[in-house]
């Protein structure tokens, strides 16, 4: 059963297509996996998914409701969590209030003017309960910018889960980290429930094929191909674009 | 974590707690102001006291929600008009004129806030700008209910104790209602849009709504501050809503530090007590004034509140 859908999706700017006419249909459950060279509308995509952009025609269904065009703060609502591929944390705030912001938003009510944040223990052990899974349980304390980038790259997860989705769009997850971070964030993505639905773009050839159900290339805003990771990897036109020559 | 010290070895705990025995004989000061001051000295108390809460409501938009608004003054006036108004048209109390100025403002702050939100950065400081300036102009031409550049005399208080202390009490509920604000949810959720709104958003949040509930706050407790005015001068004119006076409350926020409530409030009592002091010697009290300013614009980028705070938890920078 498909949790997403994007239905003939196309994104111009003034005469530059980001998105040409984009067919794409996930299951739920899946983890799928976009790459394709820099500028190839990737991030585009995903912000189109998720509201940050609007498209300029086409449908995206999302559980067969149709969110294309809608504001960010309603896709998140209906289930649709996301990563930044920069950084996009409050920074001057701490880590724990990073993750209840987002806590909040989901179990908490905002509209509370009466009550201190601090004394609210339900959303402060949710927050902590996220932070632990993201392996930021003794890092609660600090501020975001004092931490590493590899930290703070977790913090944009724990951001993404405390929203609750369905769907989580990682944009390049695994972007600045060292090669130990790198392996620490595949595990911790491959252990994540299969009720979770996953679409990540990504650069790192080793991550893409550890973690992907099917690869999509996107080139130039275009779909070129769908499929197993062994069917990609063996697309004539695939090799073309990354490596320049045809074989 | 280990315990942040200050150069004298002081833990952090212990300086927040000098700033609070600092704070509580303060207040005791002001509530004991009308027995061992005069009747000018207690006006001027009052005068930044009711700064002090055009100024806090100020930061609640600046420097907790990260909007810039240059129309405060619009608000300002709302409060002080409303009172002045009904005062003089229809004989209503003063203070039942401020209730009245608060729900007046309430509805003036969700329209403008309205047509202001849709905008951001420069352009939504210009629009608040054009709102004030509106207004102005209204209390300006409009004659018949504004007096005109004449301005309305009201009806004062009983006495000028009385008026002192409603001044102080509206002070305390505002100085310790928007402390509560701010550290519950709808506080950190204001903080969060100051911070980064984008990332607000993608977590769920109509930022739009709580960006208008902040304008709307703070337009409220505006008025607040300018009912007391009128309060406390008996007189109201178009000054009360002139953009200048707008950027009177930038610079108190500039001077004292935004982002905190006890900023406002020395920026505030820094302001009034200058314009008062300076001005006795000089007519150019604005030139000293606006020479602090620079001074913390330049050097003091948290203004004076942050500054002497840096210096007490991490000592002063070598």
């Amino acid at each position: 059963m498909s949790i997403l859908r994007l239905v003939d999706l196309t994104k111009t700017f003034g005469s530059l297509l980001a998105t040409d006419c984009v067919n794409l249909s996930i299951d739920a459950g899946e983890r799928h996996v976009i790459i394709g060279p820099n500028g190839a509308g990737k991030t585009s995509l995903l912000n189109q998914i998720s509201g940050q952009l609007r498209p300029t025609s086409g449908r995206i269904l999302f559980k067969d409701v149709e969110i294309a065009g809608l504001a960010p703060e309603r896709i998140c609502k209906l289930g649709v969590g996301r990563t930044f591929q920069r950084n996009n944390l409050f920074n001057r705030l701490s880590v724990l209030d990073n993750v209840r912001l987002a806590v909040l938003a989901r179990r908490g009510n905002p509209m509370n003017a009466f009550v201190p944040m601090a004394r609210l223990a339900a959303l402060e052990s949710r927050s902590v309960e996220i932070l632990e899974l993201v392996g930021l349980g003794d890092r609660r304390a600090a501020l975001v910018r004092t931490l590493s980038y590899g930290e703070q790259r977790q913090v944009e997860i724990a951001i993404a889960l405390a929203t609750e989705p369905d769907l989580l769009l990682l944009d390049e997850p695994t972007a600045g980290m060292s090669p130990a971070e790198t392996g620490q964030m595949v595990s911790f993505v491959a252990a994540l429930p299969r009720t979770l639905t996953i679409l990540m773009i990504e650069h790192d050839m080793q991550v893409v094929f550890s973690l992907a159900d099917r690869i999509s290339v996107l080139h130039y805003g275009r779909l070129l191909a769908t499929g197993a990771p062994a069917e990609i990897s063996r697309n004539e036109s695939v090799q073309e674009i990354y490596l320049g020559t045809a074989h | 974590m280990p315990e942040r010290t200050d150069a004298a070895g002081l833990p952090a705990t212990r300086i927040v707690t000098i700033l609070r025995y600092a704070g509580v004989t303060l207040l005791a000061a002001l509530a004991l102001v009308p027995l061992g001051l005069g009747d000018y000295a207690r006006s001027i108390v009052a005068e930044v006291l009711l700064f002090c809460i055009f100024a806090m409501s100020l930061d609640l938009l600046l420097g907790f929600t990260g909007l810039i608004s240059f129309g405060h003054a619009a608000f300002f006036g709302i409060g002080a008009y409303t009172v002045a108004v009904l005062g003089a048209q229809f004989g209503l109390h003063p203070l039942l004129g401020a209730l009245v100025a608060l729900v007046v403002a309430a509805f003036a702050a969700a329209v403008i806030g309205f047509f202001c939100i849709r905008a951001s950065g420069v352009y939504f400081i210009m629009l608040t700008l054009a709102f004030a300036q509106l207004l102005h102009s209204v209390a300006f031409k409009w004659r018949a209910v504004t007096g005109g550049s004449d301005g309305l005399i009201l009806r004062s208080l009983e006495s000028g104790v009385t008026t002192y202390y409603v001044i102080f009490v509206a002070f305390l509920g505002v100085y310790f209602g928007l402390r509560r604000l701010i550290a519950a949810p709808l506080g950190q959720v204001f903080i969060g849009i100051r911070e980064n709104e984008t990332r607000m958003r993608a977590a769920g949040y109509a930022t739009a709504r709580y960006k208008l509930l902040s304008f709307v706050i703070a337009g409220c407790l505006g008025a607040l501050s300018g009912a007391l005015f009128a309060l406390l001068n008996g007189f109201v004119s178009p000054a009360v809503l002139f953009w200048t006076l707008s950027g009177e409350g930038l610079i108190m926020l500039i001077l004292g530090g935004m982002g905190t409530l006890v900023g406002p409030i020395v920026g505030a009592a820094v302001f009034i007590g200058l314009k008062h002091t300076v001005s006795t010697y000089s007519d150019h009290w604005e030139f000293v004034v606006g020479a602090i300013f620079i001074a913390c614009v330049l050097f003091f980028k948290q203004g004076i509140y942050g500054w002497c705070r840096e210096i007490l938890v991490r000592g002063p920078r070598s």
